[in-house]
């Protein structure tokens, strides 16, 4: 298949208060691939990807200039423009966090999560979606006899895969990734990273890293923020 | 060393002052206990009424703390009940829907509101008495419900603001987790940070509770009398502990008297400890079930 921009951003501006964080950024991200932002602490790189998903709109103080476009089947939609719901959006643009944040429920409730706010409660269907999810992150073997354990009883590499998973169950076509293994040890770290190879087969990755020899093992395309521009490095 | 000193003295300091606060707690309880142990049997609650007829309501009590036990507990389920949904929505749309200068605003009134002196709120609402008196109608008087209503007031800025910071403490990532997945605002405030915050909401209705059960500024000028029975009726008055308690202690004519008063107040302490524990007891169960229950 022929390599084709998966989101589109133009003079994307991002300011907590009067503040600016993100200054005028212009770039394409490129479909089924993994795109890796780099760059020092507290440049924005965080906030790059909060302004793909909206997930910046949650918190008070901060507002943002310019248009984020992403290729939804055969259309381009400025994802700010009103033309897909915001709920909509940020089930296809999943998103996993720093540190791991599983809910306080079972491991099986934790993934199936997504579903009950879908409404989709039907049980064989929503089990045969929780399985496969829990397969996908190579967690499946390691949990399936505990599947009614507290989800943070699982180890901190585990409970990542777990948030991984939770996510995966929307089938998101673009998946955000904020220093994924930084809370975790080089074992888990490893794990996740495979994991990532894995499923860029099946979505877009944006993620945000803080350790270059990772960035090389993984990224296909790296991109450097620094104080709020950014800069495309490979 | 200037530091080691300093150390050892805010350490000092600190098992002093926890040390003294239990002694004192301690030792309220104690005094009470000694000193109304001797009044402690059934004819304190029923007085010369037969137990099961006054239970069933059958017979009224005259003599016994009875009435104003029923009434006590009336009162502070009522206020509680009214002032709970009310407290707790006000304190969840603070947290999550007020943007910043409405819960500026906000905050500052219900800071004001919780620094009202309680005989101030209960100057309000029988004012509020005399009026629907006037207008409405001239079978309202003070009664339960204005008691209630009052008490509900007075401890709604605690509700809202426990609320409030129960929710708003949740860290950022757990706050953010439900919406990432593409959960709606009221998703997210149902599924995540209520169950998240249940722990510290729960603490601010047991504070409430508390607070319903030992006030009498308020209950004093909307509704308790010293001798009326049994409440038939949220329109009726009725008794209550505490207002019993400051009348046996500011117009006791013998010692026996004043006996039933401590009596009375180890009475108070009990119905407030057993309504602590079913407030336990409910934040345990709701707390475990929330976390179990999909």
């Amino acid at each position: 298949m022929e390599p084709y921009p998966k989101i589109h951003i133009e003079n994307l501006s991002f300011f907590y208060g009067s503040r600016p964080v993100l200054r005028d950024i212009s770039v394409q991200i490129m479909a089924h691939g993994i795109t890796a932002l780099v760059g020092p602490s507290g440049q924005g790189k965080s906030t790059f990807l909060m302004t793909l998903n909206r997930l910046w709109e949650n918190m008070s103080g901060a507002r943002m200039t310019g248009t984020v476009s992403i290729r939804f089947g055969n259309q381009f939609i400025d994802i700010y423009a009103g033309a897909i719901p915001l709920h909509q959006l940020r089930r296809k643009v999943g998103m996993v966090f720093q540190a791991p944040n599983p809910l306080p429920m079972s491991i099986f409730k934790n993934v199936a999560f997504p579903l009950k706010l879908l409404g989709r409660n039907k049980p064989d269907r929503v089990e045969h979606l929780v399985t496969a999810a829990l397969k996908r992150t190579f967690l499946w073997e390691e949990v399936k006899d505990r599947l009614s354990d507290d989800a943070r009883a699982l180890s901190g590499g585990q409970q990542q895969r777990l948030c991984i998973a939770r996510t995966l169950i929307l089938e998101p076509e673009v998946l955000l990734l904020d220093e994924p293994t930084s809370s975790l040890d080089d074992r888990a770290g490893e794990v996740i990273e495979d994991l990532l190879l894995k499923l860029r087969e099946r979505c877009t990755l944006v993620m945000v890293s803080h350790y270059m020899d990772q960035v090389k093992r993984v990224a296909d395309t790296v991109m450097e923020i620094a104080d709020g521009r950014l800069i495309e490095k490979r | 060393m200037n530091r080691r000193l300093i150390d050892i003295s805010v350490t000092g300091f600190s098992w002093a002052s926890g040390i003294v606060l239990l002694a004192a707690v301690f030792s309220i309880i104690g005094f009470l206990f000694v000193k109304g142990y001797g009044a402690l049997d059934a004819s304190l609650i029923f007085g010369d009424t037969n137990p099961v007829d006054a239970l069933l309501l059958r017979k009224p009590v005259f003599d016994g703390l009875f009435p104003a036990m029923v009434g006590t507990f009336l009162l502070v389920v009522l206020s509680v009940v009214l002032a709970v949904p009310v407290g707790l929505a006000t304190g969840i749309y603070m947290a999550e829907y007020a943007d910043g200068a409405v819960r500026h605003f906000l905050g500052f009134f219900f800071d004001i509101l919780a620094g009202i002196p309680s005989i101030i709120v209960g100057l309000f609402g029988f004012s509020v008495t005399v009026f629907l008196h006037h207008q409405f109608s001239g079978r309202i008087y003070p009664c339960l419900l204005i008691s209630a209503l009052s008490l509900a007031f007075l401890v709604l800025p605690y509700l809202i603001r426990t609320t409030q910071v129960a929710i708003e403490e949740i860290p950022l990532e757990v706050r953010l987790t439900a919406p990432a997945l593409g959960a709606t605002q009221l998703q997210n405030v149902c599924y995540v940070l209520i169950p998240r915050a249940l722990s510290g909401i729960l603490t601010g209705v047991i504070l409430s509770i508390g607070r319903c059960a030992e006030d009498t500024a308020v209950i004093m000028l909307t509704g308790v009398v010293a001798t009326t029975g049994v409440p038939r009726s949220l329109l009726s008055s009725y008794e209550a502990l505490p207002f019993y308690i400051y009348t046996v202690s500011s117009q006791y004519v013998d010692h026996r008297e004043l006996m039933t008063g401590y009596g009375a107040a180890i009475v108070l302490l009990l119905i407030c400890a057993s309504l602590f524990a079913s407030a336990y007891l409910i934040k345990y169960l709701l707390t475990r079930q929330f976390q179990v229950r999909f």
